[in-house]
């Protein structure tokens, strides 16, 4: 059974910056990684990943840190596909070593490109990625690159 | 049925009483022209105004008045600034002794988050060693959560304003507590022992 389900499963890493679109005005630009497996569920790829990003401020002192979990779908059979994603983010925020955390809701929302070679699949990304803590709505726009590979 | 609650589980988790995103995201001292707060205390009313941008120093900042006294503020990456003149004045003559720009508020407010600045200069005023110095502490102190605005950051503010003369010493202290709501700026401010709070307001 696990490992028929190994079997079904693709990992991927990816790797990006994210830009301040909503709120977020003291941030400069972010790098941003992730991690996740990827398996086909009905007719939708289902994703499972971590997801870490590294805020850096407009006061050099200022960094901005969120690492969290997201659940998403895509078609990894389509040239182009939407992307969706929705998960919970650990928040840091830190200045001259004095630093605040909370969580927060994180979704992302956009589409990707597919370029598959063998079992390695490609695939560049533009979204939105937002957090909110039920009171506010922010966001980033993220540009990112990813490597998948078919188990 | 179980995925719901999964859902409604994780939103309540989520979503608490911290606004981490909020703090992080938002505002905490919009300054632009033609901004202004009126605040209230028991027997009296304080109208804050941001008046046209102006430039000094080769800084661009806005004169801001608080019932016609005018301090000039700037806000820059990592702060919002307060132009510092201190002058000497001797057979009528206004001498400065320092004209600076200093830190008032550090930016982002981080709780807990402490600094100090210090300016301090000192010039000869017919053969008299004039010197003048001024110095600013201040500490985030907590946030709050208050329905009508969000999460609030309380600040402490202490400056110190010296003159030294062979003759004189004057040194004139002054402490503040500000609270900053985000998207609107300072709701509330303990000077000395009055309470002023914020009830109205123009921000568009």
């Amino acid at each position: 059974m696990l490992l028929n389900l190994l079997l079904a499963v693709s990992i991927g890493i990816e790797g990006g910056y994210h830009i301040p679109a909503v709120g977020f005005n003291n941030i400069n630009t972010g790098t941003s990684f992730s991690l996740s497996a990827m398996r086909k569920v009905s007719f939708v790829d289902l994703t499972v990943g971590t997801q870490t990003t590294f805020y850096a401020g407009d006061n050099q002192s200022y960094h901005l840190n969120t690492f969290g979990l997201r659940v998403g779908i895509q078609k990894s059979n389509w040239p182009i596909s939407p992307v969706f994603a929705i998960g919970g983010d650990y928040i840091s925020r830190d200045l001259n070593q004095n630093s605040e955390a909370g969580v927060a809701v994180a979704y992302s929302i956009g589409v990707l490109m597919n370029f598959r070679v063998n079992q390695i699949l490609i695939y560049p990304k533009v979204y939105y990625d937002g957090l909110t803590d039920m009171k506010v709505h922010a966001g980033f726009i993220g540009l990112r690159l990813g490597i998948g590979y078919e188990i | 049925m179980k995925y719901r609650i999964l859902l409604f589980a994780l939103l309540v988790v989520f979503c608490g009483d911290n606004h981490i995103v909020q703090r992080a995201a938002e505002d905490y001292f919009p300054l632009r022209v033609d901004y202004w707060w009126r605040y209230a205390s028991e027997n009296d009313t304080v109208l804050v105004e941001v008046e046209p941008a102006d430039t000094i120093l080769q800084i661009e900042y806005f004169p801001v008045s608080y019932n016609g006294v005018v301090q000039y503020l700037t806000k820059s990456d990592n702060a919002v600034l307060k132009y510092v003149r201190k002058v000497y004045n001797y057979a009528g003559n206004d001498h400065t002794v320092i004209e600076n720009f200093v830190v008032r508020i550090e930016l982002p407010f981080i709780n807990g988050n402490s600094y100090e600045y210090y300016l301090a200069d000192s010039i000869y005023v017919a053969g008299q060693l004039i010197k003048a110095e001024y110095s600013i502490t201040a500490t985030v102190i907590d946030f709050a959560y208050e329905s009508d605005y969000g999460d609030i950051y309380e600040i402490n503010l202490l400056t110190i304003e010296s003159m030294f003369t062979p003759d004189t010493s004057i040194v004139d202290t002054s402490e503040y507590i500000e609270y900053y709501a985000p998207g609107v700026g300072m709701i509330r401010f303990v000077d000395g022992t009055s309470e002023y709070q914020l009830i109205e307001h123009n921000i568009p």
